[in-house]
């Protein structure tokens, strides 16, 4: 192959990257930070994401699904995080309340937009196998199959995880709406 | 009660939508009937809502962001690009060639003996649809410095006309290294500025010439893009960008009266 058509396989491959990958970052960026310490470690964990994936792109099968597969790759980038998270010391998050996002004057606000940054913090402070599994579920929208690779385990364990985690995470916000307080 | 409690997982999963559908069915009938696995089916329900909102309401824009991820993924393509090749191809027009009309803009490019206004169209239309990272302005100087062109290109001064450096490096107009330089101004329109060692009489014959200040100009139309040649010396000088030709040309003639900029810039 000449240096020129070299060059135009790694514009077309780069271009297709992008249309594929690039769409998803505010995803894994919501993701990450519920996997990271600080808002400037999870934005690098994506850009490391976004560079692994680019790098290993001609293995990357067209027409599956970029999603699970860029999940997959972040879940292993942040575990180093994760394991920061888990050892640090929660009594310290009172002290960091995150904004507010909405308006409770505004007419539709919700509990949750209300209470943003406190359904964060007690995301962040589940113990760590159930937050994850809330995070690939609910944030990164994968199917159970898909967030169950991505965490390595069993389908059925990723079912567990969820459930009790969810179970759990109401319990913690049961104050903020009833709807939260569930059957005994 | 007909059937007994379905499992909190799968009413998790019920929610979820992950049962097959002979079991969501069953599962649902049952709810349907049941005050405690409502409040529960409610509960993930309301969970799974609110973190829904709450991650649409926690993204973060993502422009200055992907401008970041396309930066470092450049950084990777110039990398490949400089193992496989040290030649003073245009790299950085590949590295910024993102879109998807960059392909196309490549098959154009590689017609060498393409006339030089055409290639300059090309290269002005490559440049306006290539997103442009903060990061590729900086640096364009040193990029033309390391370009070993036969002669010593110039990065002008534009600021004062409304145009901001962009981009630019060393790229292949017409089958010879040329300098290009990218700038932008406030309303995002492109403009295109080269420089390559040529004649002004190896420019194709259907050039509109004008004369200012004592200095020949000469301009082409290509589509919606406008292209304006003059000569310094032994380097052609060509500005390209889709702009009325009147002020194309007002910006050539102002732009070839331009002091040469002080060093370092």
């Amino acid at each position: 192959m000449g240096e020129l058509e070299q060059e135009i396989q790694l514009a077309k491959r780069r271009a297709a990257f992008e249309r594929l990958a690039l769409p998803l970052a505010p995803k894994l960026r919501a993701a990450a930070r519920r996997w990271c310490s600080h808002a400037a470690a999870a934005d690098d964990a994506v850009q490391e994401t976004y560079l692994r994936a680019y790098r290993t792109f001609d293995a990357f099968v067209p027409g599956t699904n970029a999603r699970a597969w860029l999940f997959t790759i972040l879940y292993s980038v942040c575990a180093n995080e994760r394991e920061r998270m888990r050892l640090r010391d929660y009594s310290s998050l009172a002290e960091a309340p995150e904004e507010v996002l909405a308006d409770p004057a505004a007419a539709d606000f919700s509990f949750a937009a209300l209470a943003a940054g406190e359904i964060h913090r007690e995301l962040d402070a589940l113990p760590e196998p159930f937050r994850s599994a809330i995070v690939l579920v609910d944030i990164a929208e994968l199917s159970y199959d898909e967030a169950a690779r991505a965490a390595g385990c069993a389908i059925g364990t990723l079912r567990s995880r969820l459930s009790r985690g969810r179970r759990a995470l109401a319990g913690r916000l049961a104050h903020l709406a009833p709807v939260l307080r569930g059957r005994a | 009660m007909s059937s007994p409690h379905p499992t909190a997982e799968t009413l998790n999963a019920l929610v979820d939508g992950e049962l097959a559908a002979e079991e969501a069915d069953r599962e649902a009938a049952h709810v349907a009937a049941c005050a405690d696995c409502q409040r529960e089916v409610a509960r993930v329900s309301a969970l799974k809502a609110a973190l829904g909102e709450l991650t649409r309401a926690d993204e973060p824009s993502s422009a200055a962001f992907e401008a970041r991820i396309r930066a470092a993924l450049d950084r990777v393509d110039a990398r490949r690009s400089e193992q496989r090749a040290p030649a003073r191809r245009s790299r950085w027009l590949l590295a910024i060639a993102s879109s998807a009309a960059a392909a196309v803009v490549l098959w154009i490019w590689a017609s060498w003996r393409a006339e030089l206004p055409d290639a300059m169209a090309a290269h002005a239309r490559a440049a306006s649809e290539a997103a442009t990272a903060p990061e590729a302005a900086a640096g364009v100087a040193e990029r033309l410095a390391r370009g070993s062109l036969d002669f010593t290109p110039r990065v002008l001064d534009l600021r004062m006309l409304g145009w901001e450096v962009a981009g630019g490096g060393v790229a292949e107009l017409a089958g010879r290294p040329a300098a290009e330089v990218v700038y932008r101004n406030a309303a995002g329109r492109t403009l295109l500025c080269a420089m390559l060692a040529a004649r002004a009489a190896e420019l194709p014959a259907d050039a509109v010439r004008f004369v200012e200040s004592g200095i020949a100009f000469f301009a082409f139309t290509r589509g919606e893009i406008t292209v304006v040649a003059w000569a310094e010396g032994d380097v052609l000088c060509l500005l390209a960008g889709a702009l009325p030709a009147q002020e194309l040309r007002a910006l050539a003639v102002a732009k070839a009266m331009l002091p040469a900029p002080p060093p370092g810039l």
